[in-house]
């Protein structure tokens, strides 16, 4: 008689997380939407396939920010502007999926941590913040070209989504960029100033060579070949004839590339 | 008085490459010119890596010559 198969405690969570998550965006994004991220996540967890949520969340993610669904449909009037509780409960749907999926993949799932509970809490709570921040960043922030980069827009006045995607996805992708760009600065020049003398030496040595090496290898290259005999010369002097073509090539398009800014300002 | 020569050019390159990514997001990017963004883009890339450069190797002589002070000339 053949054991019964048992399905893991984790895995039924991350298909309750999963089967929520799909029904919130099927509710509220379309079925086309909510179905594939349904599929995505189901395949995941059977396949055991760690990436999986990580496009779930950013299917889920573009579908929630850019409230037209899959396929993009325009929405009639002024359209919600504020998250709903059906987006709540997506969101804390995500984190159950997120903690199930990758709980099922641990060797040793059998007892589950102390203080699990808790940190779902919270990891719902900063997804749910997190979520209102981005929706809120999408449906009023528009980009203002008259008096600044950026507008507030008055609740009245704001749109789901429609004509302004793109700018909207830029600033989105722009924002997320120069604040990841600002972070990793600030990080680096903290990193930069605790710096031990051997440490700032060793980096004044690895700068030296870096600036030098090409020069250094250049020089050492002469110096070996004034030792040989000489070869004879041949016909043409390739290597600068490639770097005079080069240099044509690229002053051209630099100056291509100027005309037609000057004529797109004009 | 070069390692403060050479720092403060750092930043005044950091914070040029800065504004370049700005003007690129802000003027070009969102007008969706997106050829402009792009020559910008690889003109800001270029000032701000040698902002950051210039930042690090004033920062480590700094650190390196305060642990050894050089007697004479500095």
């Amino acid at each position: 008689m053949s054991k019964p198969t048992i399905i893991p405690t984790d895995l039924i969570i991350g298909f309750g997380g999963a089967a929520v998550l799909a029904v919130g965006l099927v509710a509220g994004r379309g079925a086309l939407a909510g179905g594939l991220v349904g599929v995505l996540a189901a395949f995941g967890l059977v396949a055991r396939w760690g990436p999986a949520p990580l496009l779930v969340l950013a299917a889920a993610a573009y579908l929630s920010l850019f409230t037209g669904g899959l396929p993009h449909r325009e929405v009639d009037g002024r359209g919600p502007v504020a998250p709903t509780l059906l987006d709540l409960l997506t969101a804390a749907a995500a984190v159950v999926y997120v903690g199930g999926h990758y709980r099922s993949l641990r060797p040793d799932a059998d007892e589950p941590p102390a203080d699990e509970l808790a940190g779902l809490f919270i990891g719902a709570g900063a997804a749910v913040l997190a979520g209102v921040a981005g929706y809120l960043l999408v449906t009023r922030v528009q980009p203002d070209y008259d008096r600044g980069p950026l507008r507030l827009l008055r609740v009245d006045e704001a749109t789901p989504t429609g004509d302004q995607l793109f700018s909207r996805a830029v600033m989105l992708a722009g924002l997320l960029g120069g604040a990841t760009l600002l972070a990793a600065l600030g990080l680096w020049l903290a990193r930069l100033n605790r710096l031990t003398p051997d440490e700032a030496r060793q980096l004044l040595l690895d700068t030296g060579w870096q600036e030098s090496r090409r020069e250094l290898a250049r020089l050492e290259t002469w110096r070996a070949a004034a030792r040989r005999p000489p070869a004879p010369k041949g016909p043409l002097r390739r290597g600068c004839f490639v770097a005079v073509v080069i240099g044509l090539l690229v002053f051209g398009g630099s100056f291509l590339g100027f005309l037609y800014m000057l004529s797109r300002l004009n | 008085m070069a390692v403060w020569l050479r720092e403060g050019a750092g930043w005044v390159l950091l914070g040029v490459g800065l504004a370049a990514f700005a003007v690129c997001y802000f003027v070009f990017l969102l007008q969706k010119r997106v050829i402009e963004a792009a020559a910008l883009g690889a003109i800001g890339f270029i000032v701000f890596r040698g902002g950051i450069h210039l930042l690090k190797v004033a920062i480590a002589a700094r650190a390196a010559a305060e642990a050894t002070p050089v007697r004479g000339r500095r």
